[in-house]
């Protein structure tokens, strides 16, 4: 990268040598500022608590979005709301709540594979009761050994 | 920068092999953290009304999972096996693809998702959870 400078707007008439370098240091600091965003962003990608989510054929793509209320049943049974756990007997009256402020939450079930289909028939239930209809039961598809909590 | 008469300072750092490897963790990245969100869409749905017309109620399908993995379609126990063939003859020509799945308590959400899985790709597309217990 030579310095030779034009001399005027007419550069053509004078220049000595032609200056190909891209200027890459905008490009070096938007991907650094993306990579360290990914990996910070990365681990808390896992909503609500982890569990080991059913492993089934092909499940359909339920897109997590901003509006889901995550409700998870680890494998000893504890419910969680998001990431907070909560008393099983207290569950229906915190979705209760929650339906009241925002009745148009999704819900997404992720129960542990381990678990009896009793304890999430619970919080199905208690979905029905305060209003929320439509539910989403998490599974993991079968052929890609992806990460164990999503 | 000009900063002694004539020549010129080259203070470049070569960025090329940094832009390199940066680029590659950011796509490594962008791959991984995409992990979609699988599972299936069922409905709660909320009590019926008791003056429901029972032309309605006469044409559900009511799958029914029992403690001992047997599968009942409405009245008729299926075995297993037969179950997918069963449910795509009966689903055959029905527009709403609507059934209701009634599992039991005590079996392992594992086996129940399974089956609400083969009962899906059998042709099922609308799925109810009955929540509750069975007669």
């Amino acid at each position: 990268m030579k310095n030779h400078r034009w001399h005027s707007s007419l550069g053509k008439l004078q220049k000595t040598a032609l200056n190909a370098d891209i200027n890459v240091t905008p490009l070096v600091d938007v991907c650094l500022v993306l990579l360290i965003i990914f990996m910070v962003v990365t681990p808390m990608l896992q909503k609500g608590v982890p569990v080991n989510l059913p492993v089934t054929e092909e499940p359909e793509k339920t897109p997590d979005t901003e509006k889901q209320l995550i409700i998870s049943v680890k494998s000893d049974g504890s419910v969680y709301l998001g990431s907070t756990v909560v008393i099983k007997q207290q569950v229906q009256s915190e979705l209760e709540n929650i339906h009241q402020r925002t009745p148009d939450r999704e819900i997404a079930v992720k129960g542990d594979r381990l678990v009896k289909y009793g304890a999430v028939l619970d919080v199905l239930k208690a979905c029905r009761e305060v209003g929320f209809n439509n539910v989403g039961l998490i599974a993991q598809p079968k052929r890609s050994p992806q990460q164990g909590a999503v | 920068m000009q900063v002694g008469g004539g020549g010129s300072l080259r203070s470049d750092i070569n960025v090329t092999p940094l832009v390199d490897v940066v680029l590659v963790l950011l796509i490594i990245f962008m791959v991984i953290t995409p992990v979609v969100q699988m599972g299936y869409l069922v409905k709660v749905p909320p009590k019926a009304p008791a003056n429901l017309p029972p032309s309605a109620v006469q044409d559900q399908i009511i799958l029914r999972l029992q403690p001992d993995k047997t599968v009942m379609i409405n009245k008729d126990t299926v075995p297993l096996d037969q179950f997918p063939q069963r449910m795509r003859e009966i689903l055959h020509g029905n527009t709403s693809k609507m059934v209701f799945f009634q599992g039991s308590p005590d079996v392992d959400y594992e086996t129940t998702m399974s089956f609400l899985d083969m009962a899906r790709t059998s042709g099922a597309k609308n799925i109810g959870i009955i929540v509750e217990a069975a007669q």
